[in-house]
């Protein structure tokens, strides 16, 4: 156990580091991650500019601040989206039980279905690239998983007394959903939403990548590796590396977090046996 | 067997038909209607009769469902549409860049599951020990590498410094086609899309197997006097084995989605650069059409699965 909270712990300090470092980005960097210099394209690291300048000449080290913002950002914010209609979801889902279940359940399987991948690169394509829309994007097709997880334990847990309990002492439903089974499934829903932090950071740069996420004007850890593969056959690693390092390290450190959390959340909750299993069910629904 | 083998089939096919509609309704309830995108900024200039003109001949003014109506009967008929860009038939288009899709994420899908069965295995009988956190490690990190940075990474080494492989396409231009150069060709894209998905295989086999191996029927086997080595080659693989085969469609969802990113920056020629050839055009048909095509992979594949289980 304590083994899984020195890993979480030195997780989340990295993770905190990251985040001051992006939010506070002018306070650790003067320069503008905008600012074009053309007498300085290409520069290597070093030389007044710590991790050296992309082609247009702009300091990588003050992309990387500020393109950090964004992509974390981003993360966070469609995992708050993802983690709210899917919860919802499956909290209803579970509650009605019976055919709405069925029907409800039905549907996610068939959007499990479809390559959640292709499915933002569409949506992308028809909607003016912007920073809320690469959110909802990610958001409105990454929730199912969470969904299921949830369904399933508020099945169980509406044959529980407190349910009972509640309904005699004429408690409405949305308020036992909410107030009473909602809050016990926080293990499930907190370790499901770090996993899809880590997720969402992924496919934002992804996206972002292929030139249908974050407009160019805005620097992302993702746009930043836009044509990184020419810059690499013409010599100049240093654009693409770095940006990559943050993004597996913010990444690792999320996976990291997330495994621990679930370690430690779970085991203390179930019994062993019943902790393994969980675990198992949720590494196969995050894969 | 019989009325289970009827349930999964109608299963499937409501689940195609939701696929169906997202499909439709994806391209259909966006914002700016598909005239727009054939035309994109020239339709600013056009006057509002040659306008309607041109939403008539595509049949936009009719209601939704007409519309679907329209569509499915001519997909299930055979017909896909033609692409706005090209002009030409989605179907034929689908097929044509298919076998590059298929090949690439095959040879993927071996790489993942000799590799992840052996180290998974080999772990999860060593639990908690040195190789079995060096694997978790490992894993985790796979799980965290951006497909398209790995990638550069590769061709870094591989085509920039040692120059030992081609960085893109799926033969060498101006040559005649040999197996030698396309499996050269393939090293680079196979290996980046099996090794970012091989973490959850990992962490799933060794899972498994930690579980599998304090099983009662494995003490019973360990007490008739079999030996280890022969309990692992024939329960326990077979154990292992299980989540490739109940995953299998999700397994193929999975690879379409990583080969989008990976078949853009090799330019290997399948199913995923060509969708995001067609989302940088707008190209409506065509992303329909694969929408639709991975679906049915997809939904095919787990059906399979779960027959063969049964």
């Amino acid at each position: 156990m304590s083994k899984y909270k020195t890993v979480t712990v030195i997780s989340f300090i990295v993770l905190t580091v990251m985040a001051v470092m992006v939010i506070g980005a002018p306070l650790f960097t003067a320069k503008d991650p905008t600012g074009v210099e053309l007498t300085k394209t290409l520069r290597q690291p070093g030389q007044g500019n710590l991790l050296g300048t992309d082609e247009m000449g702009r300091d990588i080290w003050t992309r990387l601040l500020y393109g950090g913002r964004v992509s974390l950002s981003v993360g966070v914010a469609s995992v708050a989206v993802s983690t709210v209609l899917g919860v919802a979801y499956g909290a209803i889902s579970g509650y009605a039980g019976g055919w709405v279940d069925r029907v409800l359940m039905r549907i996610i399987d068939a959007l499990l279905c479809l390559p959640s991948m292709l499915i933002m690169l569409v949506i992308q394509s028809m909607t003016r690239p912007s920073l809320t829309n690469v959110v909802l994007v990610i958001g409105f097709t990454t929730w199912m998983q969470m969904s299921r997880l949830v369904r399933t334990e508020v099945l169980s847990l509406k044959e529980r007394e407190f349910v009972l309990a509640a309904l005699a002492a004429g408690t409405p439903v949305w308020k036992i959903i909410l107030r009473h089974l909602v809050p016990h499934c926080s293990p499930t829903i907190i370790v499901m939403a770090t996993v899809g932090v880590g997720h969402a950071i992924l496919s934002e740069t992804s996206l972002s990548f292929l030139g249908l996420g974050i407009p160019p004007h805005q620097p992302s850890l993702g746009n930043m590796l836009i044509g990184g593969q020419n810059q690499i056959l013409a010599g100049a690693w240093w654009i693409p590396v770095f940006p990559g390092a943050m993004i597996i390290s913010t990444v690792l450190a999320i996976t990291f977090a997330s495994d621990g959390l679930q370690h430690i959340l779970m085991l203390r909750n179930a019994g062993i046996e019943e902790g393994v299993k969980k675990w198992l069910k949720i590494s196969k629904e995050a894969a | 067997m019989g009325r289970y083998v009827f349930s999964r089939l109608t299963e499937s096919f409501v689940v195609l038909f939701i696929i169906s509609i997202v499909a439709f309704g994806l391209v259909h309830l966006a914002p700016g209607d598909p005239a727009m995108a054939l035309y994109g900024d020239q339709i600013q200039k056009m006057r509002p009769a040659d306008r309607e003109r041109i939403r008539e001949n595509l049949g936009l003014n009719r209601p939704l469902p007409v519309q679907y109506y329209k569509w499915i009967s001519n997909v299930l008929k055979g017909d896909m549409g033609r692409s706005f860009m090209t002009g030409r038939d989605v179907k034929t288009m689908l097929m044509e860049r298919f076998p590059g899709t298929l090949i690439l994420s095959s040879t993927a899908t071996l790489i993942i599951i000799s590799l992840t069965l052996a180290i998974g295995i080999y772990a999860g009988m060593r639990q908690y020990s040195f190789f079995d956190y060096a694997s978790t490690t490992v894993s985790f990190i796979l799980m965290s590498v951006p497909g398209f940075w790995f990638a550069m990474m590769l061709i870094l080494v591989f085509c920039v410094g040692l120059k030992w492989l081609p960085s893109s396409g799926f033969t060498t231009i101006g040559t005649d086609f040999s197996i030698f150069d396309m499996l050269k060709h393939l090293i680079l894209p196979a290996v980046v899309l099996s090794f970012t998905h091989m973490g959850y295989y990992i962490r799933l086999i060794r899972g498994s197997v930690a579980v599998a191996k304090e099983q009662d029927f494995v003490t019973v086997l360990k007490s008739r006097g079999i030996k280890n080595s022969a309990i692992v080659a024939r329960h326990i693989v077979r154990n292992a084995m299980i989540p490739f085969v109940t995953y299998l469609g999700v397994s193929i969802s999975i690879m379409l989605a990583g080969s989008i990113v990976t078949e853009a920056i090799f330019a290997w020629p399948g199913l995923g650069m060509m969708s995001v050839e067609a989302a940088n055009n707008r190209d409506y048909p065509v992303l329909m059409g694969t929408i639709l095509f991975s679906g049915v992979l997809v939904v095919g594949g787990s059906l399979v699965a779960d027959l063969f289980c049964a």
